[in-house]
């Protein structure tokens, strides 16, 4: 389903019709599910944050200024909810020096993965992604899923954009090398 | 700057989203809708007017306090202030007798103890009453 920009719904929900707010829910569960699922890490717990997370912003639509995304603020709110219920601080910083980076080039990786057929692929990148840690995970999910800038993902998180730029960086990086390390095993199988 | 290389990396981002997201129960949508037609909209309350003049008598409160500490001080650029003289003559002494009464309920330890837990109890309340603003739910 093609859906329209937010603000079109938050306009239609305002004047009245609250049946608009599901197009909204629909639009952005998939992203606030996954999001407070990396923190949770359990499935009942991450719907149930996820529906009164959509509640609460039903509740204070009317006090939502737009002088950030709708899609920000509603993933600023399930992070710190969903945080909370963790009684999680923050995202947890891991030094740079903590895992070796190999430093595999990206057309190495790009090459080797791209002439993969894309549900291969897939398997792959799934595989990698489930190395990284939780705050990793959420990190790309939001950069690359959820299409956010830097900025909102420092918006969301609360950590500086520098912050998120090197750690987006660093994740890349592992990412690369994951995807490295599985093509090299699996071309010395076959071989 | 190598660090920024991943905002262009379009084949990481491309392999990326073939990747689905995690999606919550089929049913999740009816839920939260079901949800928004069983709780109430919030409204805020109003105040009356004179919960929020009520709001500003501890601050009128402590302004009052430090005035009266500065205008009794022995500055002399308060020495133009209206009946300063008179309160340093007349009132500032009788405060002294005041004083002076109060100085002889602490004279037994017991009585003395008992002035002093009572009195710091009733400051406290009225502090506490003072500062903490009644709202309206």
């Amino acid at each position: 389903m093609k859906y329209q920009e937010d603000n079109h719904y938050i306009d239609r929900v305002l004047s009245g019709d609250v049946a608009a707010y599901s197009l909204l829910v629909a639009k952005h569960k998939n992203l606030v599910f996954s999001i407070a699922l990396k923190i949770l890490n359990n499935r009942e717990d991450a719907e149930e944050i996820a529906q009164d997370c959509f509640l609460k912003v039903f509740q204070a639509l009317k006090t939502f200024e737009r002088k950030s995304k709708f899609s920000t603020w509603l993933y600023r709110i399930v992070y710190n909810a969903a945080i909370s219920k963790t009684r999680k601080k923050k995202l947890d910083l891991v030094p740079m020096d903590n895992y070796v980076i190999h430093n595999y080039s990206e057309d190495e990786v790009s090459t080797g993965v791209g002439e993969m057929d894309p549900e291969e692929q897939k398997v792959m990148v799934e595989r990698a992604m489930e190395r990284l840690t939780d705050d990793e995970n959420l990190l790309i999910t939001l950069f690359y899923k959820g299409d956010n800038s830097i900025e909102d993902i420092s918006n969301i998180t609360g950590l500086s954009m520098s912050n998120v730029k090197v750690r987006l960086h660093r994740i890349r990086k592992k990412l690369h090398d994951e995807l490295m390390t599985m093509m090299n095993r699996s071309i010395h199988r076959v071989n | 700057m190598e660090q920024d290389d991943f905002l262009k990396d379009d084949f990481l981002r491309e392999i990326i989203k073939r990747s689905p997201l995690e999606a919550p129960s089929d049913d999740f949508v009816d839920r939260v809708m079901a949800g928004i037609q069983v709780v109430p909209e919030t409204e805020a309350v109003k105040k009356p007017f004179y919960l929020d003049f009520r709001g500003a008598i501890p601050y009128a409160v402590i302004a009052l306090v430090c005035l009266l500490v500065i205008a009794t001080s022995d500055l002399p650029i308060f020495n133009w202030l209206p009946g300063k003289d008179y309160f340093m003559n007349y009132l500032l002494p009788s405060m002294g007798t005041l004083m002076a009464t109060l100085k002889s309920a602490f004279a037994t330890k017991f009585v003395s103890w008992v002035v002093l837990i009572s009195v710091s109890a009733g400051m406290l309340y009225f502090i506490d009453r003072l500062f903490s603003r009644r709202t309206m739910v």
